[in-house]
């Protein structure tokens, strides 16, 4: 049964709705942010302005976040929301995908090493959260031969919390495509 | 009521720093009260949508969704209307919406974007089915009326209503039930609510006022205060003497008191429609006998006429129908005296304890209000298509209507009762 087989009751039903819903009593709006912004901040590129409202709107409210992880699994080349197999000593392992992002420990410190699935690509971003949903954006720029190699580097805090995250199995993690002149 | 509905438009409202009026617009579009199509916004938003390229993704790679410059493309209740449905219900139906208009762009064909509105309209509806209560409630007053209208179906005979309430898992149909005769009866009180205020401000009441002992007077507010009167020693009173005392000090307070009509019309909670009309009034310099007296009623913008005229017979059509449902289907109590059923059906629903009822005291309830249920359905309609016609069009022949329905409402006084 349709809502069209009785308009009468229908229309008898959003009338009261609508009265109640315009009460001009009602109470103080809830603290909220357009969409869109929401939007804009998946999309940033390396060189955009951070926007922090956004930030603190995804990470206080559960439907924002899930928005954006959402987003993100859709402008990601891929993802990883959970680890799939534990970490050794010496080498964290996450794949995504064809893409294979490890972190290694060594004596003379820690290196991010990722395998890209495609080699060409001009550069590649990776994007962590873990449960509260805070997390870090960080570029890593374009793979020689396939492979992307960084060493974490105390002095730049964005790729401790980088590599804090990749060992953490519940973070989740996007690997994103730079655009050509982004 | 619908708390996650109103905290997601305030959102919305927030965010875009609607004022009322877009906020009205808004309100309407989510719960579907849209003159004449519910689901026109929508359609209107998907073309729009399809127009303005929001969704497209120009750049492969990095997909483009929606940007803030985009969204200036669309206007502003438009605008209002896509924030409220991606961010409804939590951002839950934020890609199913997406999904649906993403593709549409100026070349789409009309299938395209028909298949578009009916997957929004689709979401929306599901939307509203979780959490406005009274569209919850329509699957069960459907199945009720369908109950209450089947003639030769075997199962719903006459007689047999108390076997289709035991064979079924009663305390659901009774609460069910229950729910449908409480809109009936809540329909009932506020359409006496204004037809009260609306014979308190017609034209012709002063006539009325004379031939029920009530002698004119000059003055607006002790008019009006003998008009309440009147109204109150009708068959038609539908205020307890607190409420008719309150109203009385309001009304004495005098038109120079610029507070009455305002708060008087809105304790008795009349729509916008009729709350402009009346500001109609009042920004002539008004209410004073010689308007009334003249009756020249000016009239309102014909969308605030045709909204509310909508608005009331979506109200009235309900009542009618259920009760006329009601009252043929169920026993009939002998016609004796439809004035004491009518009383007894406002104190039923006035008196608090009512919604606290429980399911086995709702039968007898049922059997009690039922013939004056029945006796109000010709006369509501009536009412409200004989108002709404003389606002709107004032010709000759309707305005002879308009007399014939003012003498019926006149020999209603006299004989004190409804009679069909």
């Amino acid at each position: 049964m349709t809502e069209d087989d009785d308009p009468d009751l229908s229309a008898f039903a959003r009338a009261r709705n609508w009265r109640r819903l315009n009460d001009p009593d009602r109470k103080p709006a809830p603290v909220g942010l357009p969409f869109t912004r929401i939007i804009t901040h998946a999309e940033r590129g390396p060189d955009s302005v951070f926007d922090f409202a956004a930030e603190r709107y995804i990470r206080a409210n559960s439907g924002a976040r899930m928005f954006y992880y959402g987003l993100l699994d859709r402008i990601a080349v891929a993802n990883s929301p959970v680890a799939r197999a534990a970490s050794g000593e010496k080498v964290t392992e996450r794949r995504l995908g064809g893409n294979v992002v490890k972190l290694l420990r060594e004596d003379s410190g820690l290196y991010l090493v990722i395998e890209v699935s495609d080699p060409g690509s001009s550069g590649y971003e990776i994007e962590a959260r873990d449960n509260q949903a805070e997390g870090v954006r960080v570029r890593v720029g374009a793979p020689i031969e396939g492979i992307i190699s960084i060493r974490i580097d105390p002095r730049f805090p964005e790729l401790e919390d980088l590599a804090r995250l990749l060992e953490d199995p519940t973070s989740s993690l996007w690997l994103l495509r730079v655009l050509e002149g982004a | 009521m619908s708390p996650q509905v109103e905290a997601d438009i305030e959102t919305v409202c927030d965010t875009l720093a609607l004022g009322a009026p877009q906020r009205d617009r808004l309100t309407r579009a989510v719960t579907g009260h849209v003159c004449g199509n519910p689901n026109l916004p929508v359609f209107r938003l998907v073309h729009m949508l399809a127009q303005t390229n929001i969704f497209e993704h120009p750049e492969a790679g990095r997909r483009n969704y929606v940007g803030p410059e985009s969204m200036q493309k669309l206007s502003l209740p438009e605008r209002a209307l896509l924030h409220f449905l991606i961010e409804m219900d939590s951002f839950g139906h934020a890609f199913d919406i997406i999904d649906a208009c993403r593709d549409l762009n100026p070349a789409s064909h009309e299938n395209a974007i028909r298949e578009a509105v009916r997957s929004v309209v689709r979401i929306l509806r599901s939307y509203r089915m979780k959490y406005l209560p009274a569209e919850m409630h329509r699957r069960s007053f459907m199945e009720i009326r369908s109950f209450l209208s089947c003639q030769e179906s075997g199962q719903a005979v006459d007689g047999s209503a108390m076997l289709f309430w035991t064979t079924r898992p009663s305390t659901a149909r009774w609460r069910n039930y229950k729910t449908a005769v409480t809109s009936v009866i809540d329909y009932h009180t506020s359409s006496q609510e204004r037809q009260v205020v609306r014979e308190m401000l017609s034209t012709n009441v002063t006539e009325y006022c004379r031939e029920v002992t009530f002698d004119a007077a000059p003055d607006p507010a002790e008019y009006l205060c003998g008009a309440l009167e009147v109204v109150q020693n009708s068959p038609l009173k539908v205020f307890t003497e607190s409420e008719a005392g309150r109203l009385s000090a309001l009304v004495s307070l005098g038109v120079q008191a610029s507070v009455w009509p305002t708060t008087a019309l809105s304790y008795m909670g009349l729509p916008p429609v009729q709350n402009r009309i009346i500001q109609t009034f009042r920004d002539r310099g008004c209410l004073t006998h010689a308007d009334l007296e003249k009756g020249s009623l000016e009239r309102p913008a014909p969308q605030v006429v045709y909204d509310g005229m909508c608005q009331l017979e979506d109200l009235c059509q309900e009542a009618i129908q259920i009760a006329y449902l009601v009252g043929q289907r169920l026993d009939k109590i002998p016609d004796t005296s439809k004035t004491a059923e009518i009383r007894k059906l406002r104190q039923l629903s006035r008196r608090a304890s009512f919604y606290d009822r429980d399911d086995d005291d709702l039968w007898p309830l049922l059997l009690e209000i039922t013939p004056a249920l029945t006796a109000i359905q010709t006369f509501l309609k009536k009412v409200i298509y004989q108002w709404g016609e003389c606002i709107e069009k004032k010709n000759d022949r309707l305005m002879a209507e308009w007399a014939l329905f003012d003498e019926r409402l006149k020999q209603i006084y006299l004989s004190g009762g409804l009679n069909d």
